[in-house]
């Protein structure tokens, strides 16, 4: 750890802290010789760091943080694993610290390293009111001693071992309809995107036309993924590890994939990362317009799913709210599959909405002011169909632009609504639009104008990203592999799987 | 049989009312146009087993399992193209395993029908004014849509024709 370090090490302090280091008390700390301090990094970045001070026999550790995105994937076990071995190095026998009261995963770290709580010192934090709790460990040379250190250094190895900056990653997705495959360098340089629907099977493989079902999928999957290796340039062999969308969606299908890259992790020994569907979705934002970060809010919105999803940081993600019933692309499907349009409905009806008034009929706006960020959408799609009916009880021809428009509008209002409340109560400077309804272009349009007036940057996919694809499963499964998430060989596919869960 | 609902908490009701009555392998066929009523009366079997999280439409996902005092697997065949699919989405699987089955566009495939069922088909009547035919098939869809209706004809708000 270095000076150069130090804005990082302040950032992650004051997120981690009740009563955060300053950017003084480390630059004066560095410079004594009587101080250990060691650092980790991802990609070149500090994102954990821990020091100590020692005299004769004893040391007392003086901090310890890991930067909150990094968290618990082993680098505080690591650091203090290293800690304390380079005290041991310089005769340290006794260790002592204090750990803030109810800090349990601090405490359970502590505790496994062969600290025990001896006394506390009550009220110490001010700013939470909480005890300061001293630890102790008396036999840190003592023979049992480096076992435990090595069991710790152990599973450190693995969340520090280092990921190439440039890694090439395979990318797998089968969540439900499609299957895909993608292979990415350094986690945005797409270097091939096959999605089997849109490859000339025929002529190729052999008539192979994949759709909803696992069978599909499974004939699908091997060529899929056979295209993408062949059209990016690059071998089983060349790969730094693969990633696989494991939920949410129609379980048949995704386990197809899941089992196809956990036999592949198995065979080359790569490292498997699972990816959650909708996070992919939000990546797509990021791969289209690099200025995209957290914190941001992120509205889903696809044939499956309508989810208003907060990001404050990277790899943090709460749902903020999702459809109670039909999801918005599912609507539109209905209701153009009940007027006799066809399918997809999303393009058709927004094509007729063009040429029609979207104030003639006023078709409810569920939820709109619920004060929560649930959806609802079934009571819209019965509204327009008893529109209809009564429109033709009536004798009447139903205008179609006209109630291709005053739909759409009720979508969008609701959306555009809850999607600015949202950025608002979270104080994010960014919005991203994504899934497959993100195509819509009066949504585009009514979401970045509301957004743009709140000072908020909205992001909006090109139209190849919008759709279930695996480019955006490689960026946020590279993303995963930086902060050394990974998969289990036995891991199970999670059809109902949450973001934030 | 019959019956008539005028309000959606109505058909909520009278799915709370079949809850009870659920055994595993017991397989609901719901039918009826975009908009009838299957997901809400769904929704009410969900109430009544005691499911917690939302019930939301299955029609994309083909299948949703929520956990309850019996597992309730939701399935929606709207998007299947033909009978072949069935196979491929584990559809017999999921009727045999170990909970209660509530399926969407039911009547899509004759295939789709196992021997014992209940079949609902849905009317849409008026804007909240649903008909429900209510038809037992096998012994156990039999006894079950029966005691179903006589549960039914004891709550209010909605007109039971046994
Ligand atoms: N008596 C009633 N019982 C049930 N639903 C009613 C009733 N009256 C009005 N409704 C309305 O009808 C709609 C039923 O929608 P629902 O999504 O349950 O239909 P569905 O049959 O599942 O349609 P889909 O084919 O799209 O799956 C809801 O909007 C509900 O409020
Ligand atoms: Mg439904």
């Amino acid at each position: 750890m270095t000076i150069d370090d130090l804005d990082t090490a302040v950032a992650i302090e004051r997120a981690s802290f009740p009563r955060p280091w300053t950017r003084a008390m480390f630059a004066e700390d560095l410079s004594r010789d009587d101080r250990v301090w060691i650092a980790a990094e991802t990609g070149g970045r500090l994102c954990g760091y821990a020091g100590a001070t020692w005299h004769a026999d004893e040391a007392h550790i003086m901090n310890l943080a890991v930067e909150s995105a990094h968290r618990q994937q082993g680098l505080a076990t690591a650091l203090l694993s290293e800690l304390l071995e380079l005290l041991v190095c310089r005769g340290v026998h006794r260790a002592t610290l204090e750990v803030r009261e109810h800090n349990d995963a601090a405490r359970r770290l502590y505790e496994s390293a062969g600290f025990r709580a001896v006394g506390a010192r009550p009220g110490y934090y001010t700013e939470t009111g909480e005890d300061a709790v001293i630890m102790w460990t008396d036999d840190l040379a003592a023979p049992g001693a480096s076992a435990r250190l090595e069991v710790l250094g152990e599973h450190a190895a693995q969340a520090l071992s280092d990921v190439p900056a440039n890694e090439l990653v395979l990318a797998i997705e089968s969540s439900c309809d499609e299957t895909a495959a993608a292979v990415m360098r350094g986690g945005t340089e797409l270097l091939s995107s096959v999605v089997a629907s849109q490859v000339d099977f025929h002529s190729r493989f052999g008539g192979v036309v994949p759709e909803i079902a696992s069978r599909k999928h499974t004939e699908a999957i091997v060529a899929v993924i056979d295209e993408a290796l062949t059209e990016a340039g690059v071998g089983f062999s060349d790969l730094d590890a693969i990633a696989v969308t494991y939920g949410p969606g129609l379980v048949g299908a995704l386990v197809v994939g899941l089992a196809y890259a956990k036999g592949l992790a198995l065979a080359t020994g790569l490292p498997l990362v699972g990816v959650n569907h909708l996070e992919g979705h939000i990546f797509a934002n990021m791969l289209a317009d690099e200025r995209v970060a957290p914190p941001l809010v992120a509205l889903v919105v696809s044939g499956g799913h309508t989810s208003l999803v907060h990001m404050p940081e990277w790899g943090v993600y709460r749902t903020m709210g999702e459809t109670l019933d039909d999801a918005a692309g599912e609507a539109f499907d209905k209701v153009a599959k009940f007027l006799g349009l066809g399918y997809p409905g999303g393009p058709i009806i927004s094509k007729l909405a063009e040429a029609g008034n979207a104030a003639a009929i006023d078709f409810p706006r569920a939820m709109m002011h619920s004060g929560d960020y649930s959806f609802s959408l079934s009571g819209l799609k019965t509204s327009v169909i008893n529109h209809i009916r009564h429109e033709r009880d009536a004798g009447r021809e139903v205008d179609v632009p006209d109630l291709a428009a005053s739909f759409q509008q009720a979508v969008i209002d609701v959306q555009v609504s809850k999607a600015v409340k949202a950025v608002k109560e979270t104080g994010v400077g960014t919005f991203c639009l994504a899934g497959g309804v993100a195509a819509n272009r009066a949504l585009r349009q009514a979401m970045t104008l509301a957004m743009e007036a709140n000072g908020v940057l909205v992001s909006v996919p090109p139209f190849a990203l919008c759709t279930d694809n695996a480019a955006m499963i490689a960026a946020a499964g590279t993303h995963r592999l930086r902060r050394g998430d990974r998969l289990d060989l036995d891991a199970e596919a999670v059809p109902n799987l949450r973001l934030g869960e | 049989m019959k019956v008539r609902t005028y309000a959606e908490s109505t058909t909520h009701e009278l799915g709370r009312a079949l809850a009870s009555l659920l055994v595993p392998a017991d397989v609901l066929l719901l039918s009826g146009d975009l908009g009838a009523g299957k997901t809400a009366l769904v929704k009410g079997i969900a109430q009544g087993l005691g499911v917690r999280e939302p019930i939301t439409s299955p029609t994309f996902n083909i299948l949703r399992v929520h956990p309850g005092k019996l597992s309730l697997y939701h399935m929606d065949l709207y998007r299947l193209e033909n009978p072949n699919q069935l196979e491929d989405i584990d559809y017999f699987g999921t009727l045999e395993a170990d909970g209660v089955s509530c399926v969407e566009w039911g009547d899509r495939f004759s295939q789709a029908a196992p021997e014992e069922h209940v079949a609902v088909a849905i009317s849409i009547l008026g804007d909240n004014d649903r008909e429900l035919l209510i038809e037992g098939a096998g012994a156990r869809g039999q006894e079950l849509a029966a005691q179903w209706m006589r549960a039914a004809s004891l709550l209010s708000g909605m007109e039971v024709h046994l």
